[in-house]
């Protein structure tokens, strides 16, 4: 931020020893830089307290929020303290969090480091199924790895039936921990690689000018450079792993291992006597932890500058090649992709077209196309998966727009509340969705105009938004950070003021950073949830509240049929983006 | 994104021609499949439905509540736990009986926030909801306990039917769903009747059971009501749930528990819902069977009321009546819920309340009322349950 400062005040000094300084309109006194700044400050304000307020109003409250007899207290916290069990419950959480970012950042550096950044045989193959398990909710890889891996599932059976025992145990902290790791795994590549296609090929010329050899180059100069990568993906995940339901939900409660999440959910909403109270304070509590976690990130990066790789002067990567390694190395992965994703996701879409699934029988015996008749003989069911498509086509290009403005208010202006921006958008990401939902559905009910609002798509769009917003901001951020400022001083030199820096300069730098934030927020609204439960009504249903309410009911045909066509969509529009961005780059 | 390699157009050719070949796979492989998945044919009657009339013991006056259904607009809105499957026959018959009702929204939420939301609503004052319908014994009866929650209205229906149909003032049953005992069949080797039959294999075999045996989470509340009714229905539950517990894990709903059971996960499980076990039950034939246990069935009644000050109140009236007459619940069968009115008929692929009675006995029906357990009671039972599960 120093730098940045000193480059104004040469600019500004440069510009009065020659041309005079262009003019921009000004509206009371305050350049439109600051108007702009103010302006997203404000916006990304309103987003993050409007659920918020409501949420920590409650906890202190006797009473639910509708009924005005209630008076302040803090006996929900006391409760919620006091509770059988929830010493044991902040243990699982904080053991099953740890691990699964630890597994995810195992899985995840080491590949994008192989598919980007050497020569692998099939790396482009490699690089697009690594992203797999990212366009299917945790819901249903969690439903596929219990068909595989579970107890009684196909490849635990056979595995039985050559050595007499299963070696694992999936219904376990670990377990929960691997199966969320192979779901989240893509978000931490994603992050890794876009950063190390932009790295600066200079400093690994230098290295090799040097005579390192490409190991040493790897280990010394492009791991090092992924910190801030790094960071951001554990810090998302770390909070994304806290809150996370279903796997926690599918594998925990059998064997009665309870996490925050489940603990909300079986204490809170599936309760005999459902305790808001409760629920809102311990979101409060996650709350707090996230907070902190976010502040751990800043100080770690504090010394951004370090990272910075895209300068002024154009480089091009070049890949190492790592000789006869590069075999071991395509075959983990294989091995990765194949047993973590591919296998659990066609025995998901196998799943859409039989009857019955399971090792009893073959599920050849059932083959039928019921699972979607069902889907397409009921209107509302019809109606779920284009509100999914809107919501998350309108949601994906806002959210980015956005954060995109947001992260360059945080990471590249004077603004007095930059910090203050940057910790509001990553707020979201300590709130569980389910608390989303239901602080959004507050906050409509108490704001004038919120009626119009409330039930409909556009309630939906806000409160999926705001949950994807830490990822979209957490995607373009690190891109940010490896452009040189020397790019916006040379602007501010020439004259542009702020918001023309941004539009002529970092705007177009931060393209492949907008357009991969997009189809970041594109799938995770298409795969949300969680807080259309409470915000959603029957006009306003998407595709994961159809599968909750068919999954309830049974009809996990049709579950995995509905998987399947979420499955198709998202592949179909990645597909499309990714020669679309070719196109671009051909051309 | 900024991918270095670049594709030549050959290539770009060549992966949409894959992509074309693929995708004829695809339909070729639906087309086969949907010629082999034929219509088994319904032997079920079509429902009919007299537009324009209505039962003699209705009161005279009866057409003013049509009359003033009609200037509301034709819409109605319902907030339920019930699924789309389950109301499309409804829907569909009782539009058929009155067709000025265009517009019939059904939200599906969970059982206890049908509640929740519309208290919320009702607090801000702007409550969309007609009727409220939920098998959540606890929640209904916390919620209908207070004043002005449910629009004081008896139907004419009600003097029709079983005593057992009105749940509570204002609150009538719509259906009567019963909860069984499921197991995999290909895998017992043993039939079974009654959770005490379950008892005696696991007592003679403990090793086979040993966590093969799913329960339904009693710290939710659907599964709390009907294991609840189990134990207060049965003074024998207890001694027959200590031998069976310790080697039984829980799920939080039906559908985990008939899948893990058709996977052979579990060799047997309590309590599931009928509705999702008996489809279930015909996919996986001579692997998943179903039954009522002759040693305790709980039936859980279905409430519907309308609310307080529901917008549409009159078609309100209507539909609550539809569903308790004839018609309404031959299509509540048709739906997949459980129909209790004397006078319909058990066909294929429809449920009926004697059915359970013929097939458990008259004795072994434990109907669940409508009434709040306190706390304290709540928790008794809770610990003392989680207390005998193997860990």
């Amino acid at each position: 931020m120093t730098t940045l400062t000193n480059a104004r005040d040469t600019a500004a000094s440069d510009r009065t020893a020659g041309f005079p300084a262009p003019k921009y309109p000004r509206v009371f006194g305050v350049g439109r830089d600051r108007l702009v700044q103010y302006a997203v400050l404000v916006i990304v304000a309103l987003f993050v307290v409007a659920p918020i307020a409501p949420i920590l109003y409650q906890s202190v409250r006797s009473k639910p929020l509708y009924d005005a007899t209630g008076v302040f207290s803090f006996d929900a916290y006391v409760k919620l303290f006091t509770e059988a069990g929830f010493g044991q419950v902040i243990l699982n959480t904080a053991i099953f969090a740890v691990l699964t970012t630890f597994l995810t950042l195992l899985f995840a550096i080491p590949m994008a480091v192989l598919v980007v950044r050497t020569k692998l045989p099939f790396g482009r193959i490699l690089a697009g199924s690594m992203q797999w398990p990212f366009f299917v909710s945790s819901l249903l890889l969690g439903f596929g790895w219990i068909a595989l891996y579970g107890p009684a599932g196909f490849i635990s059976v056979e595995v039985q039936r050559w050595i007499g025992f299963v070696p694992w145990n999936l219904y376990s902290i670990p377990g929960m921990a691997l199966t969320e790791a192979v779901g989240l795994a893509p978000i931490a590549y994603v992050f890794c690689a876009n950063a190390l296609r932009q790295s600066d090929a200079s400093l690994e010329s230098a290295a090799q000018v040097c005579g390192s050899g490409p190991l040493r180059i790897l280990f010394r100069i492009i791991v090092p450079l992924l910190r801030p990568p790094i960071v951001y993906a554990s810090v998302l995940i770390f909070s994304m792993s806290i809150e996370t339901l279903s796997v926690p939900l599918l594998y925990g409660t059998p064997v009665r291992i309870e996490v925050f999440s489940t603990f909300l959910y079986t204490h809170g909403l599936q309760s005999i006597h459902p305790d808001y109270g409760v629920l809102a304070s311990a979101s409060t509590i996650i709350l707090c932890v996230t907070i902190a976690t976010v502040a751990l990130q800043a100080k770690v990066l504090k010394n951004s500058q370090r990272f910075v790789s895209v300068r002024g002067k154009a480089t091009r990567p070049r890949k190492l090649d790592l000789g006869w390694l590069k075999w071991i190395a395509t075959a983990l992965i294989v091995i990765y992709v194949v047993f973590g994703a591919a296998l659990p996701i066609l025995g998901l879409v196998l799943r859409s077209f039989t009857l019955i699934f399971t090792p009893l029988q073959s599920p050849f015996k059932t083959l039928t196309l019921q699972n979607y008749q069902t889907v397409f003989t009921y209107q509302s069911y019809i109606q779920s998966i284009w509100n999914s498509v809107i919501i998350a086509v309108i949601g994906a290009i806002l959210v980015s727009a956005l954060a995109m403005i947001a992260v360059v208010v945080a990471k590249r202006s004077t603004f007095r509340f930059a910090r203050a921006v940057e910790y509001l958008a990553l707020a979201p990401q300590a709130i569980p969705g389910i608390i989303v939902g239901i602080g959004f559905f507050w906050a409509f009910a108490i704001m004038p105009g919120g009626n119009l609002i409330q039930g409909t798509l556009t309630a939906v769009i806000i409160a999926f938004g705001l949950r994807a917003l830490p990822t979209a901001f957490g995607s373009i951020s690190p891109a940010l950070m490896q452009i040189a400022t020397e790019l916006d001083n040379a602007g501010r030199v020439v004259g542009a003021d702020w918001v023309g820096v941004f539009v002529r300069i970092l705007r177009k730098l931060l393209v492949p950073a907008f357009a991969g934030a997009m189809l970041l927020v594109f799938v995770t609204m298409l795969k949300e949830y969680s807080a259309a439960l409470f915000l959603s009504s029957a006009d306003s249903n998407v595709i994961g509240t159809t599968m909750l309410e068919l999954w309830v009911q049974g009809n996990t045909g049709s579950v995995a049929a509905l998987a399947t066509i979420q499955i198709a969509i998202t592949a179909v529009v990645v597909g499309l983006a990714n020669l679309l961005m070719k196109e671009k780059k051909d051309a | 994104m900024n991918r270095l390699s670049r594709s030549s157009q050959p290539n770009r050719v060549r992966r949409w021609s894959t992509l074309a070949v693929a995708s004829v796979a695809v339909f070729g492989l639906a087309a086969s499949l949907s010629a082999c998945s034929g219509d088994s044919g319904s032997k079920a009657p079509v429902n009919k439905i007299e537009q324009g009339t209505w039962p003699s013991y209705y009161p005279s006056d009866y057409g003013t509540i049509v009359d003033a259904a009609k200037k509301e607009g034709g819409e109605l809105t319902i907030y339920s736990n019930t699924d789309q499957e389950n109301w499309a026959p409804i829907f569909r018959d009782f539009q058929k009986k009155y067709p000025f009702v265009t517009k019939i929204s059904a939200n599906n939420l969970d059982s206890d926030e049908v509640f929740q939301k519309q208290l919320s609503e009702m607090s801000t004052g702007n409550a969309p909801a007609d009727i409220l319908v939920t098998n959540a014994v606890q929640a209904w009866a916390k919620y209908a306990s207070e004043p002005d929650r449910v629009l004081d209205y008896t139907s004419p229906e009600m003097a029709k039917l079983p005593d057992y149909a009105q749940l509570m003032p204002g609150v009538a049953a719509m259906s009567m769903d019963p909860v069984g005992l499921a197991y995999n069949s290909s895998l017992l080797g043993s039939d079974l009747t009654s959770v005490a039959d379950l008892a005696k294999l696991v007592q003679a075999d403990p090793a086979k059971f040993k966590n093969k045996i799913t329960t339904r989470d009693v710290s939710g509340s659907f599964g709390f009501t009907v294991s609840k009714g189990f134990v207060d229905g049965d003074p024998d539950a207890w001694t027959t749930l200590e031998k069976i517990l310790p080697s039984a894990r829980p799920e939080t709903s039906s559908g985990t528990q008939i899948d893990k059971i058709t996977s052979g996960e579990y060799l047997a499980g309590f309590f599931i819902s009928s509705a999702v076990a008996f489809p279930q039950e015909e996919k996986a034939s001579g692997i998943f069977k179903f039954i009522f246990p002759k040693d305790g069935t709980v039936v859980l009644g279905r409430g519907i009321g309308i609310a307080p000050k529901a917008p549409h109140a009159n078609t309100a009236k209507l539909f609550l009546d539809f569903v308790l007459s004839e018609e309404g619940q031959n299509a509540v069968a048709e739906g997949g819920l459980t129909a209790y009115r004397d006078s319909v008929k058990q066909v294929e692929g429809r449920h009926t309340y004697q059915e359970i009675v013929d097939k458990a006995g008259e004795d072994a029906i434990i109907r669940v009322p409508y009434e709040i357990t306190a706390d304290a009671d709540v928790k008794a039972f809770t610990d003392k349950w989680n207390g005998l599960l193997g860990k």
